[in-house]
């Protein structure tokens, strides 16, 4: 006899229940990227889903076994050093031999790590990571600085424009052709690159649960990422400076914190993640150009959570793609995926106008 | 002396009148294709070729190759004189599937001087937008989808100014039910009866299949609908859409999607476990190689890509079908150093598009001379028209008030296997890949039904 909850077999409902939290886990990871920049300036960047695809890209391209010019290899990874050099802090006992030492061993490293081609996951990953950090420095560096001082909503703006801007650059350099992305992949015994095969639970609830490898290390991992950026924010010098800056940019730059260059770091982090992002929904789907709009999918989730917080992200995350996928499960898709996720947004916004662990903020005259 | 001369030239006469007339009238710009015989020389002239469409939206990874192919026409068919010795010019924008762009972009071809003599679209949301202006501006259009409200209006009664390159959408699920009803315990060794649950992209593309009309011809053809589900292109997961459909019976998943959309059904089938118990099939989009070239990496237990073995509406000739058009256009693209991922449909219709056009204006300019060229003279033109694109890749009839195509044959994707059986791997960019074919299963191309709102073979 079937197993039921609310009339639907059980174990379509748990299918439903664990793959909306898998799902979840992209939609966090997403909603993190939007957050950290929220954080640190107040704006809500709307580039972030073309972020993500460019970091796909980017590491599509280097995970393919085709060499690179060493040349090119070596003033890339120079350039992206010598700028994310300018806002780390080195101790202060440290010689500026000892600085520049430093740099150099990090730049042959990676210059070496980008040239060769037995290792394409390493040299993807490490590439991905400066290159996406690199585009968040230079997004920063043109378009949201000089807007200091203007309103919050021209910032706003700009992040529509440079969406646009990274879209043709995408377009110019990859073409629009939908691309596989064969990481956590197997090789099969014809030597093709094969997705992991899924892990299949029998017995459960009246059936089979089965749970999908890809959307499963995307979940731990999004999951990871979430508790590095906890510690990061609370036993760094660097995440206690943000939240600083995140609080008072005139009151951290009093006390001498160098407000612009955490602002820079934090589209840099915001960069980084908006790759892992797109790599992680990349490995599930392929890399498509439609991939920035899956950004939207996430905005319930920042808004749910609450604009300021990490944790909220989190859970803003998981609470959307549960609710897709158990919506899904019993009203069909156009219920579950089109309407559910924004009445719970707005259920949650009435009644919290600041998200489920939105700071409230009282202004005091 | 006379008589023999006399003779001499009456069989060198006969000869020719008799090569002549076993040659096809008209002129030949390729081993196979025929255009009309220009009767005035437009040599100097520049005619523009109009076209715009979503190339960085979520279409883009099938319009990109469709804006391939319309270049490599170009190329091609200019450098064998053009229209009548005119330049043909290409005129193309990207819409990034915007409604509001797509408007702005009208506005500013159909103000242009002079007037588009034909628009090419290839999107049903587009031919449902601009149907009333186009007809208004006097621009017909040439539509590479198959939207019913855009070709024949809301109440399917009023042929418009749009003309398709295809079978309307309902019209190809229900050839789709009448041809699975028959094959189901013979050809597909099934049992039970088929039983059909969309799912689709959201939107109007993906909607169009989904009607009344369509529901009720395959019921009478013994194939029940159970209902449709539906995802947007930038879904990562769709078992939950899947399972809604087999719980209600659904054996036969039917989609109106492309590329990347097909793919993930395939996928998330296999990895429900449900590749043997549940069919894939869709419209002529879910017939090409893109969709062959993502569904590989997830590999059903026999070994073979979860997108082994999708069926398919497919209403022209295939790349890998022995035909002097493909050849022509698979010599075209291996010259133009396309790369694998663009020999799909995109890039065949694109290319079947100039050809259309240029026996399009040559016919116009003959019936009404060039000074009279308008897009009112050129639809009149299409009102009577009949065509063998590229000798016959594409066949177009829109007479007699049809603005779609009306034959199709099944189709299906597989991949290239060796003398041995075994599947075919090559090495591109540094990857092993199995090449997808398409090929026909049923070899004659069949009437489809006419299912719009009406229609001829909707039941009473």
């Amino acid at each position: 006899m079937d197993f039921l909850i609310l009339g639907k077999p059980g174990y379509l409902v748990l299918q439903a229940l664990v793959t909306g939290l898998l799902v979840g886990g992209v939609y966090a990871l997403i909603a993190l990227g939007i957050v950290i920049i929220n954080k640190a300036s107040g704006v809500f960047n709307f580039a972030h889903g073309f972020m993500m695809l460019i970091g796909a890209l980017i590491f599509w391209s280097l995970f393919q076994s085709t060499g690179l010019s060493p040349v090119l290899v070596f003033l890339f990874s120079g350039v992206v050093l010598t700028v994310l050099s300018t806002g780390v802090r080195f101790p202060a006992n440290w010689k500026r031999e000892q600085r520049i030492a430093v740099i150099a061993v990090l730049w042959g490293l990676t210059g070496a790590t980008l040239i060769q081609t037995d290792h394409l996951l390493i040299r993807a990953l490490v590439g991905t990571a400066l290159g996406s950090a690199l585009m968040g420095l230079v997004i920063e560096r043109l378009t949201i600085r000089p807007l200091i001082g203007q309103p919050l909503f021209t910032s706003v703006m700009m992040t529509l424009a440079v969406g646009q801007v990274l879209l043709g650059a995408t377009q110019l350099t990859w073409g629009s052709v939908e691309r596989g992305l064969p990481v956590f992949a197997t090789t099969n015994a014809l030597g093709l690159s094969q997705a992991f095969a899924p892990i299949r639970i029998s017995g459960v609830l009246g059936g089979m649960l089965v749970i999908k490898t890809e959307l499963l290390i995307a979940f731990v991992l999004a999951i990871l990422t979430f508790v590095a950026f906890v510690l990061f924010f609370n036993y760094t010098t660097l995440g206690l400076s943000m939240r600083a800056t995140a609080e008072s940019q005139d009151l951290a730059q009093a006390v001498g914190l160098r407000v612009r260059a955490i602002l820079a770091v934090a589209w840099a982090i915001a960069g980084v993640l908006a790759a892992l992002a797109g790599i992680l929904h990349g490995a599930s789907t392929g890399i498509s150009i439609t991939m920035a709009g899956l950004a939207l999918r996430a905005f319930p989730a920042v808004l749910l959570g609450g604009l300021e917080s990490i944790g909220g992200a989190v859970v803003g995350g998981l609470v959307i793609g549960v609710v897709e996928k158990l919506g899904t499960a019993y009203f069909g898709s156009d219920v579950g995926e089109q309407l559910m996720p924004f009445v719970i947004l707005m259920i949650v916004l009435i009644i919290r106008p600041t998200g489920l662990f939105g700071e409230k903020r009282i202004e005091r005259i | 002396m006379r008589v023999r001369i006399f003779t001499f030239l009456l069989v060198v006469a006969l000869v020719t009148g008799l090569v002549t007339a076993a040659l096809p009238s008209g002129m030949v710009v390729a081993q196979g294709i025929t255009h009309s015989e220009c009767k005035e020389d437009l040599t100097g002239m520049t005619i523009p070729f109009y076209t715009f469409g979503d190339l960085s939206g979520p279409y883009a990874p099938i319009t990109q190759p469709l804006a391939a192919g319309f270049s490599d026409a170009l190329k091609y068919f200019n450098g064998m004189g053009g229209i009548c010795g005119a330049q043909i010019e290409l005129v193309q924008e990207d819409s990034g599937g915007d409604r509001e762009q797509s408007l702005s972009i009208y506005q500013r071809f159909s103000t242009a001087d002079p007037k588009p003599l034909l628009l090419l679209l290839y999107a049903s949301a587009d031919s449902e937008l601009l149907r009333e202006r186009v007809a208004e501006d006097e621009i017909p259009v040439f539509l590479f989808a198959g939207s019913t409200i855009g070709l024949y209006g809301e109440k399917a009664d009023t042929p418009g100014w749009i003309y398709a390159g295809i079978p309307l959408y309902t019209d190809q699920f229900g050839a789709f039910c009448k041809w699975v009803a028959s094959a189901w315990t013979t050809d597909l060794k099934r049992e039970g009866a088929p039983v059909i649950g969309h799912l689709s992209w959201e939107g109007s593309f993906g909607r169009a299949t989904e009607t009344t009309e369509t529901t009720a011809y395959c019921k009478a053809q013994g194939v029940e609908v159970v209902g449709g589900e539906y995802f947007l292109p930038t879904a990562t997961d769709v078992t939950a859409q899947i399972n809604n459909l087999v719980s209600k019976g659904a054996n036969i998943l039917y989609t109106t999607t492309l590329a990347s959309g097909t793919a993930l059904i395939a996928k998330d089938l296999t990895t429900l476990g449900l590749e043997e118990q549940v069919l894939l099939a869709g419209a002529n989009w879910v017939l090409d190689s893109s969709v062959g070239l993502l569904g590989q990496r997830t590999l059903k237990p026999s070994g073979m890509p979860s997108t082994d073995g999708v069926l398919g509406l497919l209403p022209y000739t295939w790349w890998d079908e022995k035909h002097p058009g493909t050849a022509l256009v698979q010599e075209q693209f291996t010259a133009n150093n396309r790369p694998p991922t663009a020999r799909g449909i995109a890039y065949l219709a694109g290319f079947g598009a100039i050809d259309t056009y240029i026996e399009l204006i040559i016919q116009t300019v003959n019936r009404v001379g060039k000074d009279n060229l308008t897009g009112a003279e050129v639809k009149k033109t299409l009102d009577g028209f009949k065509y063998e694109a590229l000798g016959g890749v594409f066949s177009y009839d829109w007479t007699n008030g049809v603005r779609d195509v009306r034959m199709t044959r099944i189709g299906q994707l597989g991949y290239l296997r060796g003398a041995d059986g075994a599947p075919v791997i090559v090495e591109v960019g540094g990857q092993k890949m199995l090449v997808p074919v398409i090929a026909p299963v049923t070899t004659e191309s069949v009437p489809v039904p006419d299912l719009k709102p009406g229609g001829a073979d909707v039941p009473k």
